[in-house]
């Protein structure tokens, strides 16, 4: 009896460890691009468009443009989808995604709602 | 005036009954008479209070907060429902009077010796339901009386969202009962029977709240248009782990049920699902986690009430099961070794173990911004963390299932036969890979994940007609139910290992082929401000029309999509547009007033301006009042904007023959400029300025 309880705590703390691993790699911490380029992992950035140089090309469906971080670094962006929706009136956008090179890879794009921002007023 | 005088009776009532059934726990018996009566009272006040929202909403009783806020006078006769419970303090109600219809239901059923302590339990939970109905209440006059209401939300229209709130919350409101129960026996110090009584109410209420949220993830497939129907959002995970605790709870009953094991486990784990009950209607409401979520989140004052209570019932329920500890711990036991854990005893224990890991592991998924903001930069958890680490779990559970059928409550001389048992189930399951292999499924996962859940499929079917043919229909419940869990597992797979999904840009008039479908643009038409695509799909053996559609929808404007979905037998095909290009680029247009400016065929003529109003915190609202014209069509709207603390929020107005005009700046000379984003007409294309 004593020899499968070892066997239980042994699968248990396997399994723990694993889900441990999962949290972690599956962490994506709010940073700056200066701080994107250090880390290997999924981030987010939050940023605002540079200037109105986005170009998308539907057929092959990808999506560039300039970033700007709060800290003022700047970090072009490609996006392999469609634009979000609100995405062509928003002032900043958070893309999530990491850095391949000097390109910012992001694999999704968050158009922050603007009716959460009047929700932290009250 | 009605509605919150029901809602201060029925207050005032059940404080009384608290009272009264608190003091009949302590002995005072001759107040039961008194207590059923408040109860009862309580009960109908609601009811009024219910009645009459409805009537409310019926009538359009736009004076009172919640008819302003989620109808309006075109609302439909049908979602006056969805209505109802479009706001916090409609399910509030929702809830309070369905938890008053299960005290109703406990005091006539469960006998006079279990009545005190139940009541006690729920009438303080109805206390703190009204109570939030008084702190908010959904009978609020808005002065000055408004003439029409806000509008319900159009995603809500859906007759999915009419049935889907009420599972939740009749799920919600029953998951009290074991609770109750468990704090009850604790009271009495009585750790048998009240599993016996408490089962029934458990497997309702879990059940109820399973429907609810297979219910909500239809409704997000056929209505968001993402592709999808579950996101592992914090909404969403909100109401799968009460769930998930309550499938720990009902499998751990059954072992006290049969065995009289575990009693100190299931009380801890009817305490627990309630607990997170309330968590989720925290995270929900409270607004914690609107960075981090999609759904939209309104944060009102009812939130921290909420928290307290949420502390209180956590630091209560944990700490009256540790000071009891010992007490139950004397008449409790764990697995025997004559069980062993190859036994339906010890697969029970261990399908309380994977239930409970999994809804610990998916709420600290869930709060992860909330603790990771204390040691640095707030982080949330992407999905293949759920994935990863629910999917061995999924398996493991999958597994026991199959095995559990067929082994005896304790280790005796048939456990060795259970795997022989097992064998024609296994073979076709194998037979089920092969012909999986054959269908072009290679990925060793996959292939393990098809065996082991068809392993639970068969496993299942077989025990159903034995046991149907020798006891009868009744005793088959739970070989179904497993049945059913071994079916969605296979839905869960092949919906997301083998979804194919493909971009395409259609043009109208040209065929495309994707996928081995042939599909066809033929054009739009706008019916009450939505756009419908009508799209011509032909599969190779019959032409479908379907029609996907665009609409704006919210107080700031966001854009919608709704897919149409083809139904096959072997699968779906789902069309979810996604953008509109048109040829010409957006153009800015400055205007003087009364001129008329044609853009193509549209021709606009600017009026008047609207006078500026103070509105969204302190705002103010300007406004140009147009006429447009295109063809024989004549239309006047007013495109505003106002300067708010995120920036500049546009409304725009809807373009007879498509597109959308906004506003983008008045001037002192009284110039007007107009800003085209994406005008789309049959004839011409125009590009968004991110188009180049």
């Amino acid at each position: 009896m004593k020899r499968k309880y070892i066997i239980g705590i042994i699968i248990i703390l396997i399994f723990a460890f694993f889900a441990g691993w999962s949290f972690r790699s599956a962490m994506t911490p709010y940073v700056s691009f200066a701080e994107a380029k250090e880390l290997s992992g999924q981030v987010q950035v939050m940023g605002y468009f540079v200037d109105e140089e986005i170009s998308y090309d539907l057929t092959s469906g990808y999506l560039t443009f300039e970033l700007k971080d709060e800290e003022g670094s700047q970090a072009r962006i490609v996006y392999d989808g469609v634009p979000p929706d609100n995405f062509d009136h928003a002032e900043s956008i958070v893309v999530v995604g990491k850095f391949q090179g000097e390109e910012f890879t992001a694999t999704r794009l968050l158009v922050k709602c603007p009716s959460k921002y009047e929700e932290e007023q009250k | 005036m009605l509605g919150n005088f029901a809602i201060y009776t029925a207050l005032i009532t059940i404080f009384l009954a608290l009272w009264s059934y608190l003091f009949k726990s302590f002995g005072k018996d001759y107040l039961l008479k008194f207590g059923r009566k408040m109860f009862f009272l309580h009960t109908i006040a609601l009811s009024v209070s219910t009645a009459y929202l409805f009537y409310s909403l019926i009538a359009q009783k736009f004076e009172y907060a919640y008819v302003y806020q989620f109808t309006d006078k075109t609302l439909e006769f049908r979602y006056v429902i969805s209505a109802f419970w479009a706001g916090q303090e409609g399910t509030y109600l929702l809830w309070a009077i369905l938890g008053a219809a299960i005290g109703l239901l406990l005091i006539k059923r469960e006998g006079a010796d279990w009545e005190g302590p139940l009541l006690v339990f729920v009438s303080a939970v109805q206390l703190v339901l009204v109570l939030f109905l008084v702190i908010q209440s959904p009978f609020r006059e808005v002065i000055p009386n408004p003439t029409d209401g806000l509008g319900l939300n159009p995603l809500l229209k859906n007759p999915w969202m009419v049935i889907h709130p009420p599972l939740v919350f009749i799920g919600y409101a029953l998951l009290l009962v074991p609770m109750a129960y468990a704090l009850g026996a604790m009271w009495k110090k009585q750790y048998g029977n009240w599993v016996n009584r408490a089962l029934p109410w458990t497997l309702l209420g879990w059940t109820f709240l399973g429907a609810g949220i297979i219910v909500g993830g239809y409704w997000a497939y056929r209505v968001l248009g993402w592709g999808g129907y579950w996101s592992w959002d914090p909404v969403e995970n909100a109401s799968l782990v009460p769930w998930l605790f309550g499938a720990a709870l009902v499998h751990g009953m059954l072992v006290q049920k049969y065995r009289s094991g575990f009693k100190k486990t299931n009380i801890g784990l009817a305490i627990t699902t309630y607990v997170f009950v309330i968590y989720a209607t925290f995270l929900t409401r409270s607004g914690v986690l609107a960075d981090f979520s999609v759904h939209a989140f309104s944060r009102t004052p009812v939130y921290l009430y909420l928290g307290i209570f949420l502390f209180l019932l956590t630091a209560g329920g944990a700490g009256f099961f540790f000071f009891r500890m010992k007490n139950i711990g004397s008449s409790s036991r764990g697995i025997s070794e004559e069980e062993g854990f190859l036994s339906k005893t010890g697969f029970l224990a261990l399908s309380v173990a994977g239930f409970s890991i999994s809804g610990i592991l998916i709420i600290l998924g869930t709060s992860a911004p909330i603790f990771t903001g204390w040691f640095g930069p707030p982080s949330s958890v992407e999905e293949s963390f759920y994935v990863q680490t629910n999917l061995p779990i999924a398996l493991f559970l999958c597994l026991l299932l199959a095995g559990s059928v067929y082994l005896p409550w304790k280790k005796n001389n048939e456990t060795g036969g259970f795997l022989k048992k097992l064998l024609t189930p296994l073979i076709l399951s194998m037979a089920g890979g092969l012909v999986a292999i054959f269908l072009g499924v290679y990925s060793p996962l996959h292939l393990l994940i098809i065996v082991i859940s068809l392993l639970a499929f068969w496993a299942n079917v077989f025990p159903i007609v034995r046991i149907w043919r020798a006891k009868g229909f009744l005793y088959t419940g739970g070989y179904f139910s497993h049945l059913g869990v071994a079916i969605m597992l296979i839905g869960f797979l092949t919906s997301t290992a083998l979804t194919q999904g493909e971009t395409i840009f259609l043009t109208r008039g040209e065929s495309q082929e994707s996928l081995g479908y042939t599909l066809n643009f033929e054009g739009k038409e706008i019916i009450d401000e939505r756009e419908y695509y009508r799209v011509l799909i032909d599969d190779g053996k019959k032409e479908h029309e379907v029609e996907p559609q665009v609409y704006y929808a919210g107080r700031e404007p966001r854009r919608m999509r709704e897919p149409a979905v083809l139904r096959y037998w072997w699968g779906d095909l789902y069309v979810s547009p996604l953008e509109t290009q048109t040829d010409e680029r957006e153009r800015t247009l400055t205007l003087r007033r009364g001129e008329t400016t044609r853009i193509g065929d549209l021709a606009v003529t600017f009026t008047s301006f609207q006078a500026p109003e103070h509105s969204e915190q302190g705002a103010m609202r300007v406004g140009a009042n147009l006429v447009l014209s295109f063809e024989d069509q004549e239309i006047e709207a007013t495109a505003t904007m106002a300067r708010l603390s995120w920036g500049w929020d546009r409304e725009p107005v809807l373009a007879p023959g498509g597109g959308h005009l906004y506003l983008e700046g008045l001037t002192l000379t009284m110039v007007l400029q107009l800003f085209i984003l994406s005008r789309l007409s049959e004839r011409e294309r125009e590009n968004p300025w991110w188009w180049k």
